[in-house]
């Protein structure tokens, strides 16, 4: 049982996301800012035909008004028949994780317990996994 | 096998289709020769495939109906109504057969004597249950005459996707040619790509396309049966089968139209004998058209009956609580008639077997609604109805003007624009009203919403535009609602690929939409109807009918916080009203009475008009309910609309300190159900009703008790 797993630093903060959950990783998107958005919306973006609705990570994680992306690696999913990107300061690394997210009982803020599923451990260390789908909930419930 | 299996389900529906409506046809024109040969063929082909798949059932009743059918074509039997239906019974139980094959059931040994039977009756010897293969002569002629293949739609929307790809690729290899030399090679080559491009592109558009015959072809069949049901007689007439349409449209419009159908027939037309007492035909006619203008569709409905009647319209929606009789007294004749598209309003008394299934015209108009169609109503009394569907020719690909609004682009449907004028014009003018503005366009007088105060814009530049910088565009909400939007300037038209948009990016309602325009930048596609909502236009208060067109004397009322407008009409003067008038026993649009130059005039209460009918323009908000049910698609789908219309916004779901709300609504069988109180009411399951506890499918009580609590609230 292999768990793949895409490493990504914002904020100075390394976090995993499932790598099944990943379309793509792009660099240099051109983003559209939009008005009348939820807040950590940084814009829109077109990936070949689609248009991708681009998120600030670290804004939906800690419910902040997105900042400003352009240059930085958007990491792209699909979720519900749309497409959206994430925005991140860095993408590192395909790691593997033997075991499923653990969930532990550390003090983590509300933001990042709302949008992750636990901690694995991998040849890094133990890195924060963070679930695209749970990161799409939050502003959208707190709006 | 499995494949053939499903590609003859898919062939026999619609062969079947066609049967029945060339059947009906026939039946009225027994001496059209022509049409009995194809249907002939058509049987003829169900049963030669039902003999090669091994579906012996099936074999026997289309080689029973084929039989019968080739002693019409001899002559040896007349056709008579009787034996038609029992081709069309045979037909549906064919269908129903298939329908259990692509269920993947197996057909068992069923009896189908009682159908054979009545195929061939009138002492007439049943045929042989020996099976015929089918006659190498006629099976050269089943042939149809143009060659088609099934596609699944799924494919045609990759290839489409693919087309979109390769026409942005081609965008970006223009750009990149920009840079280098010229060379007249090089342009040839590129012209000629971009040429070719644009013709796949327009081909894989058509592929989506397909005849409205399809649509239509049903019918017939619907008409005979229904008019048969209700002892009428109708012919029905249709035009224009040619016309194409988008294949995923055909499917939206098949449930409006067949509901159409169903009205025209059971409350339109009149039974011969009261039609025979007006003075008309005994027979009824039904038309039903399509006809292509532009990139719309527009599909008409007619029927020459007795046409509806507004009067009981009016009193219906009175009833139901939908207008007030107050707000009755003032709608025109047209508006009266377009009531029947609201929720809750039936003309019948009595819901009948045939159009009364809990599916109104306020369904139909929504189904419509939602592909981008218009839909609209005339009716003459005594001399028939017009229902008119006017829809998109495709979903996929709408032209459309791309706007800026200070430094951001956004996509308008070309549909909902009737004209565009640059704000500096003569004939434009633009004029503040309270705290709203209108722009007067040569005669007209229209309510301005300025698109950078909806779009919010979150880095606009704060300082106002010169006075008359901009385009005004008039946009068109459907017939008589009309309104203008300011915009910084207008760029392109161009034909877009329009997608459904994050829920993220739709939340507001002023967007139907993203588009990836030649460019390459993505867009969002404005929605007129959501900047309309969004945008502060003056409520206009009049004590009776406006004109429908021309100008309009209006007083401007405020409270401070709140504006409205009082139509009036001829001179208005500044006059001494005697302090000692008489007030109105309770309160209402009138003060009281009081004489003036020995006349009686009344007295408007201002205060009252501003807090009655107002909603308040900016600062306030109206009253929230909150939906707390354990079912929620039910609540958001059925009940929420309903608690809108009686005049909440609506929250869903349970309590927080963010969005206090001023009624708790509760739809949940697993709650306490306690007493109700003025802020908390109970829909239960059970009919018995008490004092703050509704059946929850008792619409017009949950509406009045919402009106009710409003009204409570409003006063305190």
């Amino acid at each position: 049982m292999h768990n793949l797993y895409l490493i990504a630093e914002a904020d100075g903060t390394q976090f995993a996301i499932p790598a099944s959950a990943v379309e793509n990783v792009v660099r240099d998107m051109e983003i559209v800012p939009v008005p009348l958005a939820e807040p950590c919306v940084a814009g829109i973006a077109a990936l070949r035909s689609r248009v991708v609705t681009v998120i600030d990570l670290m804004a939906a994680i800690s419910d902040a008004r997105a900042g400003n992306c352009a240059g930085k690696p958007v990491i792209v999913t699909r979720i519900d028949r749309h497409y959206y990107g994430f925005a991140v300061d860095r993408v590192r690394d395909i790691v593997e994780a033997s075991e499923k997210p653990k969930r532990v009982a550390a003090s983590m803020s509300e933001g990042w317990r709302k949008a992750s599923t636990g901690f694995v451990e991998t040849e890094i260390g133990a890195v924060i996994v963070v679930d695209p789908e749970l990161l799409l909930d939050t502003p959208a419930k707190a709006a | 096998m499995d494949e053939l299996l499903a590609e003859f389900i898919a062939e026999t529906r619609e062969t079947l289709e066609k049967i029945s409506s060339d059947l009906v046809a026939w039946e009225a024109e027994p001496s059209n020769r022509a049409r009995l040969d194809e249907i002939f063929r058509f049987v003829h082909t169900v049963k030669g495939s039902c003999g090669f798949l091994d579906l012996p059932r099936l074999e026997k009743l289309s080689h029973c109906t084929e039989d019968l059918l080739q002693r019409f074509r001899s002559g040896e039997r007349e056709p008579s109504h009787d034996l038609v239906s029992a081709i069309l019974a045979v037909v549906d139980r064919i269908t129903q057969l298939v329908d259990r094959l692509d269920a993947g059931e197996s057909i068992d040994d069923g009896d189908d004597d009682d159908l054979l039977k009545a195929l061939s009756s009138g002492g007439y010897a049943t045929p042989k249950n020996g099976i015929c293969r089918p006659h190498q002569s006629t099976s050269a002629a089943s042939t149809p005459a143009a060659r088609s293949i099934r596609v699944p739609v799924a494919l045609l929307d990759q290839l489409m996707g693919g087309v979109s790809d390769l026409v942005l690729a081609r965008n970006e290899l223009s750009r990149q040619l920009r840079g280098v030399a010229p060379s007249p090679a090089l342009e040839g080559a590129f012209d000629r790509l971009s040429q070719r491009i644009a013709e796949i592109r327009d081909g894989v558009t058509w592929t989506r396309m397909q005849r409205i015959e399809s649509l239509f072809a049903a019918v017939p069949r619907l008409v005979r049966d229904l008019s048969e049901q209700l002892g009428k007689e109708v012919s029905l007439k249709i035009d224009g089968e040619d016309v194409e349409l988008d294949r995923e449209m055909i499917e939206v419009l098949r449930d409006p139209l067949t509901h159409a159908v169903r009205n025209a027939l059971d409350h339109g037309i009149e039974s011969p004998e009261q039609r025979r007492e007006a003075g008309k035909q005994a027979a009824g006619t039904l038309e039903l058209s399509a006809r292509q203008s532009g990139n719309q569709i527009e599909i008409t409905i007619r029927d020459d009956g007795a046409g509806i009647d507004t009067a009981r319209i009016a009193e219906r929606a009175v009833g139901a609580g939908v207008v007030s009789s107050e707000q009755m007294e003032r709608l025109g004749e047209q508006a009266r008639l377009d009531l029947i598209f609201q929720p809750g309003l039936s003309t019948v008394e009595r819901a009948s077997e045939i159009s009364g299934r809990g599916v109104g015209m306020d369904v139909v108009r929504a189904n419509v609604e939602r592909i981008g169609g218009v839909i609209s109503i005339a009716s003459e009394p005594g001399s028939g109805t017009t229902l008119t569907l006017s829809v998109p020719l495709t979903l996929t690909i709408i032209p459309a003007l791309i706007v800026g609004v200070e430094e951001h682009l956004f996509a308008l449907p070309r549909l909902a624009v009737d004209e565009i004028i640059a704000a500096d014009k003569q004939a434009v003018s633009i004029e503040a009203v309270g705290d709203t503005e209108t722009v007067v366009i040569r005669t007209e007088r229209l309510p301005l919403v300025r698109a950078r105060d909806v779009v919010e814009c979150p880095d606009a530049t704060s300082d106002m535009p010169k006075a008359g910088a901009g385009i005004v565009m008039i946009l068109s909400l459907g017939r008589a609602r009309r309104f203008a939007l300011l915009v910084s300037h207008v760029h392109d038209h161009e034909e877009l690929v329009v997608k459904p948009a994050a829920p993220m990016l739709m939340n507001s309602g002023v967007f139907a939409g993203t588009a990836l325009p030649d460019n390459g930048r993505p867009l969002l596609l404005l929605d007129a109807a959501g900047i309309a909502a969004r945008g502060k236009l003056l409520p206009l208060l009049a004590s009776g009918p406006l004109p429908e067109t021309g100008e309009l004397r209006l007083f401007r009322l405020s409270d401070g916080d709140c504006v409205c407008a009082y139509a009036f009409e001829g001179q208005a003067d500044a006059v001494r009203f005697p302090a000692d008038y008489r007030r109105a026993s309770r309160p209402g649009k009138a003060a009281g009475v009081g004489v003036v130059d020995g006349v009686p005039v009344e007295l408007l209460d201002a205060h009252f008009l501003i807090a009655g009918t107002v909603q308040p323009l900016a600062g306030s908000r109206r009253a929230r309910c909150r939906i707390a049910a354990d079912d929620e698609g039910w609540a958001q789908a059925l009940l929420g609309p309903l608690v809108e219309l009686a005049g909440y916004d609506v929250v869903y779901g349970g309590e927080t300190d963010d969005e206090p709300a001023d009624l708790l609504l509760i739809a949940d069988d697993t709650a306490e159900c306690g007493e109700g109180s003025d802020d908390v009411l109970y829909l239960t399951d059970s009919r018995d009703a008490g004092p703050g506890r509704l059946y929850r499918y008792d619409r017009e009580g949950i509406f009045d008790a919402l009106r009710e609590r409003l009204r409570g609230a409003g006063g305190r």
